[in-house]
């Protein structure tokens, strides 16, 4: 692929706002268009340099392409794209860094949340005391926070081209970690600081819920990446301003 | 030699000259360009990055269907996206037709040209 090309085409396509898989397809036709256009200038002048920058005119003014771009996509696609963002990672922001960025998300947003639950319970129940849900109020969201966090490290390296786990068998070992979390977080769940004798599913369900976090870790980052290594070559596009 | 019309002047019928030129093969976006271009005998220039998003927008409406090219279709390059004209396609075609024709008549007559 001719990278002048594919800059040319990035500049128009990366600050769209749009699902990967439809950026993924006006990249691939753009460039499979302004390749024509290459080929039949160069046929004509013989000349790369002048063919290329003929074809990139011909393409149009990218911010006018943008616009015309955005603007078939959807505002509901486009909200939801912007709130995806939110949690995915800035360029070049650091592994550990972005990790508890979206830790910290996460225990922001579980505590709302339980906060929220709790105060209508009160509401609703009686019963329900506010003093005995204050560590819950903490608790689950640290849980929460700290299984995002978890998530985060381990998935990073699988979906960007670089990390020494990078393979398939690192995707597996990294699953291994993230199914220990979640089987830790469902000990917790279970409330340890209240047995009197250990419940029936002591070991069961951690052991469900660890043979499931690995599962769908594996799964879940494979597809991502299956995805992403189409966009790879182009999202990795040094585009010069 | 006559003034070239650009893209922008033909903005609002730029759907229904692409389903105009779908109507009787399918092709992809290069290939409808130079179609267009052809058949504006020379007249016509066409920004030709901006027809991508009149594409999706008639694809988006169901006035066109799209699906990759075959990789075995003996052409060295990045694949492409065919385009052709569906029923409802060929529907907003006729009236798209139609529309041109009164507007054609109603402007020929206000500004004095032969309709």
């Amino acid at each position: 692929m001719n990278t002048s090309l594919m800059i040319a085409v990035e500049r128009i396509v990366r600050p769209i706002v749009a699902p990967r898989d439809r950026k993924q397809r006006m990249r691939e036709e753009l460039y499979a268009h302004i390749d024509s256009i290459y080929k039949e200038e160069f046929e004509k002048s013989g000349d790369e340099a002048a063919a290329c920058t003929t074809a990139t005119v011909r393409l149009g003014e990218p911010e006018i392409v943008r616009a015309e771009l955005q603007g078939t996509v959807p505002f509901w696609k486009q909200t939801l794209i912007r709130g995806d963002q939110m949690f995915g990672r800035k360029p070049k922001e650091p592994r550990l860094r972005y990790s508890i960025r979206i830790s910290i998300m996460a225990l922001v947003f579980s505590a709302v949340m339980y906060l929220g639950a709790f105060g209508l319970g009160i509401l609703v129940s009686q019963q329900i005391s506010l003093l005995e849900m204050i560590p819950w109020i903490f608790y689950m969201p640290l849980v929460f926070s700290w299984n995002f966090f978890v998530i985060a490290m381990c998935a990073q390296p699988f979906l960007e081209p670089q990390g020494v786990l990078e393979k398939k068998r690192g995707v597996v070992l990294a699953g291994l970690i993230f199914g220990a979390s979640a089987a830790a977080t469902e000990l917790l769940l279970l409330n340890p600081f209240t047995w009197d004798q250990p419940p029936i599913g002591l070991f069961l369900l951690p052991t469900i819920a660890f043979i499931a976090g690995w599962g769908m870790f594996v799964l879940v980052v494979s597809l991502i990446r299956i995805e992403k290594q189409q966009s790879i070559p182009w999202e990795t596009l040094e585009l010069a301003d | 030699m006559e003034t070239p019309i650009q893209g922008n002047q033909v903005r609002g019928h730029l759907d229904t000259m692409i389903l105009s030129i779908l109507e009787h093969e399918e092709s992809h976006g290069f290939d409808i360009v130079k179609r267009l271009e052809q058949a504006g005998e020379g007249s016509l220039k066409l920004k030709e990055g901006t027809i991508y998003p009149v594409l999706y927008r008639i694809e988006d409406a169901g006035l066109v269907k799209a699906k990759w090219e075959k990789n075995n279709s003996g052409r060295k390059g990045p694949r492409r996206k065919i385009y052709s004209l569906t029923s409802k396609g060929r529907k907003q075609l006729e009236a798209g037709r139609t529309e041109w024709t009164q507007f054609v008549n109603i402007v020929g007559a206000i500004v004095g040209g032969a309709a």
